[in-house]
């Protein structure tokens, strides 16, 4: 509060500061109960593990975990995945510093500097500074969201049916061109997402679409279902292609100890730069922690000082990468919460779990749930503070579970995903629906087609729909209702960018390709 | 040994199936419903034909891509039969046991299930694969019965554990 007394003084920002600190206190309230407490703390713990373990992270750990959640109070099943996306974030640098192996892709850029530091025998000084920066990070892109997310949801409480549509294509769009890869092949994933998420009773005019006369498809797909099966099932099969099974990998045991936090306060400029980096990525739908961590490593590198060797062990370059990755969370939860627009499929099954809990994210969210938005904001802020104590202390045991082989894990996971799936409706359809969603999983996998525009696409889908049809509804010109207002107008301007960006960088990478053949080719007959 | 284009060219089959089924559907099911035409309250049609459309012409798109590409063998998949052998073989172990899960129920179909691709992996100790797998599903029994009540599949003989 008194923040906002020095900052301005006018009455516009002591009113959203008050309304932040209604937020909070509101959140206060739900989050301080034993078991909100007791799960955002064994989240974060989850988080570290998963992370840790190279081929999962903090994204199928949100997806093994979510059945459990869902039959938990609200605030408390939000800190349990929100502390393992934050734990999983994280935990990705461990088995980076000490395998050589990043456990998410969020980590690679860790790779740099930790091993290294490992190899100099400061493995233990490592994994102290990438908790500590995670942390620290995390808890700048909670600030960012705390204050961020109540403005954009009042800015975004004036939007119709049509800014609605147009900000679910937006999504969609912008994830397929930032998120790399082919663009042709994202959009038809994401296409596939909205058009799975067709299938079921239609709310307008109650018709059956796409059942084939079955009563268990009345309702649809159930997101849990398709999306365990789409990652876990495929990743399980990948994982059972490779020939390290039986492995025991040979990993040391790193105690990082409370000097760690110092060593990381030291590099405070790169700490909050490179937070910030993290946060502004994490608010653009796409970019994600994977992006926002190789700029904050390029940009530390370019402001090194002289006596820093990045890429020979600097602290600097593990305080980059796992506070920029760990900031991304805050500034992903920003449009997830404040409009409904996931930032990246982590983000996705944190607003699909928020859908099934039954609230619906967006401006309405804050205005008739401001406990549950509160609660969302303590609980992450929360998870933050329980990393740094979980991390620092607990170290010895996730560089233990690195130790377990495969051949325990992948039948572990199976049995998961299977009881998990079964668990939300007690239907044995579930688990058939997962399964097949395995089997497209492991097709789109194989011919490097992504999976997250699928997750994405089936959550938008519904919101799309619902927009699009309700502003043919109100409209008396049909589809130019999408132009005659303001707010959707410019959204109809970005959607249309966003696909000439998507068309020229399809055009570049085909004939990138076409070079890289060319040379090839010269280079065999040379 | 399995050609990128084989496995882009499956997937792309895989999507115009989709599509296909979807224009059936509009043309048959939708239609005797009476949804598949009329204003956009009426009309559940409209938005997955689009889509479909959308993806059709995706397809299209890909194919083109696909054909201008340079020789399929420069980019090709490289697995083992034997890698490729175990993915599958734990694939129809599982789908086995969801098969069996509600006829013979939990306590009976799991730990096999465990077993069998803990066997699959390579793991040819018997007292490991033993232990390992009955301790594996009796854990995760314990943990989603006691603590989240979950009732697990008692299968026709109504086997239970009671905690």
């Amino acid at each position: 509060m008194s923040c906002c007394r020095s900052a301005s003084g006018t009455s516009l920002s002591r009113g959203r500061c008050a309304v932040i600190f209604d937020f909070l206190s509101a959140g206060l309230d739900v989050f301080l109960s034993p078991i909100a407490l007791g799960l955002t703390f064994a989240g974060i713990v989850v988080g570290l593990v998963v992370g840790a373990m190279p081929g999962l992270g903090p994204l199928m750990g949100i997806i093994l975990l979510l059945p459990v959640a869902i039959g938990l109070p609200p605030v408390a099943a939000m800190g349990f995945l929100i502390a393992i996306f934050v734990g999983g974030s994280c935990g990705g640098s461990i088995s980076a510093i000490l395998l050589r192996i990043p456990g998410t892709p969020l980590a690679a850029a860790t790779l740099y500097d930790g091993y290294p530091m490992a190899q100099k025998g400061r493995a233990s000084d490592a994994i102290g500074i990438a908790i500590t920066s995670s942390a620290i990070g995390g808890l700048i892109g909670g600030v960012v969201l705390v204050f961020c997310a109540p403005i954009l949801a009042s800015f975004a409480a004036n939007f119709a049916p049509p800014e609605y549509a147009m900000l679910a294509i937006m999504g969609l769009f912008a994830i397929v061109v930032i998120s790399g890869g082919s663009i042709i092949k994202g959009l038809l994933a994401g296409s596939f997402g909205l058009l799975i998420s067709t299938v079921g009773t239609d709310s307008f005019s109650t018709g059956l679409r796409f059942t084939f006369g079955s009563h268990n498809l009345l309702n649809g797909f159930h997101i849990v279902a398709v999306v365990v099966g789409l990652f876990a099932i495929s990743e399980m099969a990948a994982q059972m292609m490779k020939r390290d099974l039986l492995k025991i990998p040979d990993v040391k045991v790193a105690r990082p100890g409370l000097h760690t936090i110092t060593l990381t306060l030291k590099h405070w400029v790169n700490l909050i730069r490179s937070s910030a980096i993290g946060t502004f990525f994490g608010a653009i739908p796409g970019a994600g922690g994977v992006i926002s961590s190789f700029t904050s490593y390029a940009v530390a590198k370019a402001a090194a000082k002289p006596g820093e060797v990045y890429g020979e062990g600097a602290e600097g370059g593990v305080v980059a990468t796992e506070s920029a990755n760990n900031s991304t969370v805050g500034g992903t939860l920003v449009p997830t919460l404040s409009l409904g627009i996931p930032g990246d499929a982590s983000s996705a099954m944190l607003l699909g779990a928020l859908l099934i809990l039954g609230f619906i994210p967006g401006p309405a969210m804050f205005e008739n749930n401001p406990d549950v938005v509160g609660g969302i904001f303590m609980v992450y802020l929360a998870s933050n503070i329980f990393l740094l104590v979980a991390g620092i202390l607990a170290t010895p045991l996730f560089v233990y579970v690195l130790r377990i082989p495969k051949v325990y894990l992948i039948p572990s996971i199976l049995l998961l995903c299977s009881i998990g799936t079964f668990a939300l409706q007690a239907s044995v359809f579930d688990l058939q629906i997962m399964l097949v969603f395995g089997l497209i999983g492991i097709l789109f996998r194989s011919a490097d087609y992504p999976l997250a525009p699928v997750v994405i696409g089936m959550i938008l889908g519904p919101i799309l729909e619902a927009n699009l049809r309700r502003s043919l509804l109100i409209s008396r010109e049909g589809y130019w209702i999408f132009l005659d207002r303001p707010v959707s107008a410019v959204l109809v301007s970005i959607n249309v960018l966003l696909l000439l960006a998507m068309v020229y960088l399809t055009v570049q990478r085909m004939r990138g390709a076409k070079e890289t053949a060319l040379a090839k080719a010269m280079s065999a007959e040379d | 040994m399995i050609s990128s284009r084989t496995l882009n060219l499956a997937t792309l089959g895989f999507l115009f199936a989709v599509v296909v089924i979807v224009f059936w559907q509009i043309g048959t099911d939708f239609q005797e419903q009476g949804i598949a035409s009329g204003g956009p309250y009426d009309n559940a049609a409209s938005y997955p034909r689009a889509i479909a459309i959308f993806i059709g012409v995706l397809v299209g798109l890909q194919l083109v891509v696909e054909l201008l590409k340079g020789k399929p063998a420069a980019q090709a998949v490289h697995f083992e039969r034997s890698d490729l052998a175990r993915a599958g073989m734990m694939l129809v172990v599982f789908a086995v046991y969801l098969m069996v899960l509600t006829t013979i129920g939990y306590h009976l179909a799991t730990a096999p299930m465990i077993c069998a691709i803990m066997w699959i992996c390579g793991m040819r100790n018997v007292l490991k694969l033993v232990l390992a797998s009955v301790a594996i599903a009796t854990g995760f029994a314990f943990v989603f019965e006691v603590f989240l009540n979950v009732v697990l599949p008692l299968g026709i003989w109504n086997i239970f554990i009671p905690w």
